[in-house]
């Protein structure tokens, strides 16, 4: 009788004939292609709520083939450069230990180098000029929810590192229960001129979280107005098909997205993500032509604050969308997708032309030109309203502080202190000690990794640029000042308007040569220049009890309210009722609350 | 021999055990016949006291403000307050809605396209074909819902392939991840579609146990394949049906976290925001970073409170209808 099971005699017939065939291929020589990924990391700051920071990451792989051309033997070229340290500002023999936890990218390192987490050019640069030895308490998630889990049951049993960062409630209820060392005096006796005068101390409000009653509990980490704030992008090659020009209001964004359409150019036109005001690919800047921001605390004329939300020119901004959604300007399910990939996606796939992203997204057409070899992305103005206003949401310029647990030997503290120093130091100076691997997010910018010579003994780009971002903490990457993006770009600004190239080494015309240098430059500028129509949320206090207990539910509701009102679900009159009921389901408590607050700081 | 007596045999005499009295055990004797048998158990014993039972004092959680700067111990007591809080929310009702009907109509189309299945794929010939018809099936229930998420978002966008089969009709694309009224749908039929194939197995290996001279003589007798399904197949798993309908219920409170975390968004939380969703932004995302431990528990403690009875009430179910017992 047939049968259609497999013999036992069978099976092990198919299972010799597997392993053989298993073994021949692995004994096959390998085809000679050698694909490298090129990890473009760019480290952007999202705002979660009203008070945290997480640090998020973009990588962008980008595969190409590595051609290995004749190029001079060792020590035929030579470099015009000569690279120097700042002088450590204090020895500890032996080195200080500490355990940290967060943004140790050693996964960065490339594989089968020669180097390993603690044994690597950046991690041996703090070691040797700083006598700081990172140690690693565990391994980070990297899912910020995983991560704050980890650190809290680690502080709950009594084990918390050495030094970590912390904001709002949190870091409040750090401070009130004595969980965090305080260090004014080590601070004010250690911590550099340059550093105090960087960092605006004891002044700037980003202080105001950990000075209080006279003691100091953690040193803020800031930024610039520029540094993650949205700009406008536009593709000028579609500008061009159509015929038309830079659109400078909202009307007439309308007007180019519907004549793309309407050629076939693309889908949509307008790109956008889930949420409407987040770290990349969003619509702030479309709110903001109406004058105001969702999820910002704006003064309300009578001394204190009011929630930007609830605005009439949200109400039209919201309407305005909405149209674009109908008519089909917006991809219908902008809502399924976050901001990465999603709404990169969308652009990057060419369905949309316009979108609004922080300088440091000016290069999407660099990374797809290979196959799309006509995409020009070029920067929009900030797109003027019906009453002639632009807006952008201001991030945060500070992040969580950095804190240090309590009973931590001050003789570390006093290191990590001087460790901050030497790194305002190199970051501040960078030019001066011609340290050319600051401009791109720190990197040791090694011969025969970050760059290597060519035929006429240039400096071009290496086999593994950008992979040293080896213990980056706090500020071993980045000491966190509010002007440091504008001092490291101020000089290669310089070096690319420089109108003869000779007179620069050739580190320095490589850095300017590079066309993504040359934009992450050109869209800081333009970042810099236009933050006058900043909106700025005016609460970055600690969070009280009614905004702990009620603010979650209320922004679910406001999310979801906006967005169905968007897509269609709702009519544009919900936005009333969402109002009465933001404020009757204790958003009035919460405006009592902020409003207090603000008053209790300006008085 | 008269196939109606048969069937109607068959309809009136369900393969139930009957019960028996309990005779008394001499635990003595008992335990020297048996000893390996309790060895062998010592090790789930030991896991589910160390992994289910040792955390249970974590519910306590629930009764505090519990920081985990302050610790357990130090953290207030502030006894019903998150409860309270969590039923003053306006969430409350919506989310305890949305997950009873998403979970309840995941359970009644999922078990009748299970049974449906194993009915008609009892009835091909092929075994080639029956096999891997079944391994294909089953295949889904294996892959996590991230992979099968990403995958579902852009099959079912406004421009995926099911939308673009529906508009090649002329008619109208069906937004099923943002249309509030469609996505609880959405939810259904895709647990439905993964896990279909899982859930004929038990099925199928049910049928195999019905004696085929049943069919055979209801064969000779005339009746055709939907006669004979009728007839004989589905009166012999019903009490297999009712049994896994009662058991299901225990889990109606749980309308499956993973799967609505990757496909929800903001415009379909009125009606795809569920229990464990909440919980999670709530007591382990947290707002501000500061997740709130304490709600969130109380809000678990909840659900686990009224899975407890519903499991008691489906056991009793289950022992009514089925004849069930596990004690």
């Amino acid at each position: 009788m047939h049968s259609s099971r497999l013999t036992r005699r069978q099976m092990l017939r198919a299972g010799v004939v597997a392993s053989g065939a298993t073994l021949v291929a692995a004994c096959t020589p390998n085809v000679v292609k050698e694909t490298v990924e090129v990890k473009q990391t760019v480290v952007v700051k999202e705002e979660v709520e009203v008070t945290s920071v997480v640090e998020k990451q973009v990588t962008t792989v980008v595969e190409k083939e590595v051609v290995v051309t004749a190029t001079p033997g060792p020590g035929e070229c030579e470099m015009d450069w000569t690279p120097t340290f700042p002088e450590p500002f204090k020895k500890y023999d032996p080195p200080v230990e500490v355990n940290i936890v967060l943004g140790e990218r050693y996964d960065s390192l490339p594989e089968n180098g020669p180097y390993n987490k603690y044994n690597n050019p950046m991690y041996n640069r703090i070691l040797e000029h700083t006598d700081v030895r990172y140690m690693s308490k565990w391994e980070p998630a990297g899912d910020p929810a995983a991560d704050s889990q980890k650190l809290n049951t680690a502080i709950a049993s009594g084990d918390p590192p050495d030094m970590w960062q912390a904001s709002g409630t949190f870091l409040q209820e750090l401070i009130d229960f004595g969980a965090l060392a305080e260090f004014k005096e080590i601070w004010e006796a250690t911590a550099s001129p340059l550093v105090k005068e960087k960092k605006g101390y004891p002044d700037h409000y980003a202080w105001k979280q950990v000075l209080q009653d006279g003691k100091l509990y953690g040193i803020p980490m800031q930024s610039g107005p520029a540094d993650n704030d949205d700009i406008g992008f536009i593709r000028q090659d579609w500008l061009d098909k159509v015929g038309m020009k830079m659109p400078e209001t909202i009307d007439d964004i309308t007007e180019v997205a519907r004549a793309w359409k309407k050629a076939g150019i693309c889908e949509y036109g307008i790109a956008a993500s889930k949420q409407l005001v987040t770290w990349m690919v969003d619509l702030a800047p479309v709110l903001g032509a109406y004058g105001h921001m969702p999820g910002a605390w704006v003064e309300d004329g009578a001394g204190g604050l009011t929630y930007d939300s609830l605005s009439d020119g949200v109400k039209q901004a919201l309407a305005q969308i909405r149209s674009w959604y109908a008519e089909g300007l917006m991809d219908p399910d902008f809502i399924t997708y976050d901001p990465y990939p999603g709404g990169y996606q969308s652009v990057s796939s060419e369905k949309c032309g316009i979108w609004f992203s922080p300088f440091w997204n000016y290069n999407i057409d660099l990374n797809v030109n290979e196959k799309i070899p006509e995409f020009l992305q070029v920067i929009m103005p900030y797109p003027k309203g019906p009453e002639g206003k632009q807006g952008r949401w201001a991030t945060m310029s500070w992040g969580a502080p950095v804190i240090f647990r309590a009973g931590l030997d001050p003789v570390v503290i006093e290191a990590l202190i001087n460790n901050l120093n030497w790194q305002t130091e190199f970051h501040a100076n960078w030019e001066k000690y011609q340290q050319y691997g600051a401009f791109d997010h720190d990197t040791a910018f090694l011969e025969g990794w970050d760059w290597a010579f060519d035929e006429n003994c240039e400096v071009v780009i290496g086999p593994y640029p950008g992979t040293w971002h080896c213990v980056e903490f706090g500020w071993n990457n980045n000491p966190g000042y509010p002007s440091q993006q504008y001092d490291i770009y101020a000089p290669a600004f310089k070096w690319m308007n420089e109108p003869d190239k000779t007179k620069l080494n050739k580190a320095q015309r490589y850095l300017v040569s590079s066309k993504a240098n040359q934009r992450s430059v050109e869209g800081f500028n333009y970042s810099y220049e236009t933050q006058a129509v900043q909106i700025v949320n005016q609460f970055w206090g600690t969070p009280g009890p009614k905004m702990t207990e009620r603010l979650p539910d209320l922004k679910t509701l406001e999310d979801t309210v906006f967005l169905n009102i968007i897509v269609g679900n709702d009519p544009i009159e919900r936005f009333d009722e969402f109002v009465q009921e933001w404020k009757a389901n204790g958003g009035d408590d919460i405006t009592a609350e902020v409003s207090a607050w603000y008053r209790s700081i300006n008085s | 021999m008269d196939s109606s007596v048969v069937l109607k045999e068959v309809e009136l005499a369900p393969p139930a055990a009957p019960k028996v009295g309990r005779a008394k055990i001499n635990w003595r004797t008992h335990f020297q016949q048996h000893w390996p048998l309790y060895v062998m158990l010592i090790p789930a014993i030991v896991s589910m006291i160390l992994f289910r039972f040792y955390p249970m004092w974590g519910i306590l959680f629930a009764f505090k403000k519990y920081s985990p700067v302050a610790g357990f111990a130090k953290s207030p007591w502030v006894g019903l307050k998150n409860f309270s809080r969590f039923f003053s929310s306006d969430y409350a009702l919506p989310i305890l809605r949305n997950t009873i009907s998403i979970a309840v109509g995941k359970i009644v189309v999922g078990q009748i396209v299970a049974i449906l299945f194993a009915l008609f794929l009892n009835e091909v010939r092929s075994h080639f074909f029956k096999r891997t018809v079944q391994t294909m099936t089953t295949l889904a229930h294996f892959l996590s819902w991230i992979i099968i998420g990403g995958m579902m978002v852009q099959i079912l966008s406004t421009k995926g392939a099911v939308n673009q089969i529906v508009t090649s009709f002329g008619l109208e694309p069906i937004r099923f991840l943002s249309d509030p009224a469609v996505f609880p749908w959405t939810l259904i039929g895709l647990e439905t579609w993964k896990e279909f194939g899982w859930g004929a197995v038990i099925y199928l290996a049910a049928l195999t146990n019905i004696n085929p001279e049943l069919y055979e003589a209801a064969a000779v007798d005339g009746a055709d394949r939907f006669q004979r399904m009728r007839h004989i197949t589905l009166p012999g798993i019903k009490t297999l049906i009712i049994l896994m309908s009662c058991l299901s219920l225990g889990g109606i409170l749980s309308a499956g976290f993973e799967q609505v975390l990757v496909l929800y968004n903001p415009v379909v939380y009125k009606t795809g925001d569920i229990l464990d969703t909440y919980i999670y932004r709530v007591g382990l995302v947290g707002s501000g970073g500061m997740p709130d431990y304490s709600l969130g528990t109380a809000v678990g403690l909840l659900q686990g409170g009224v899975g407890f009875v519903l499991i008691l009430v489906s056991y009793w179910l289950a022992d009514k209808f089925a004849n069930y017992r596990v004690f």
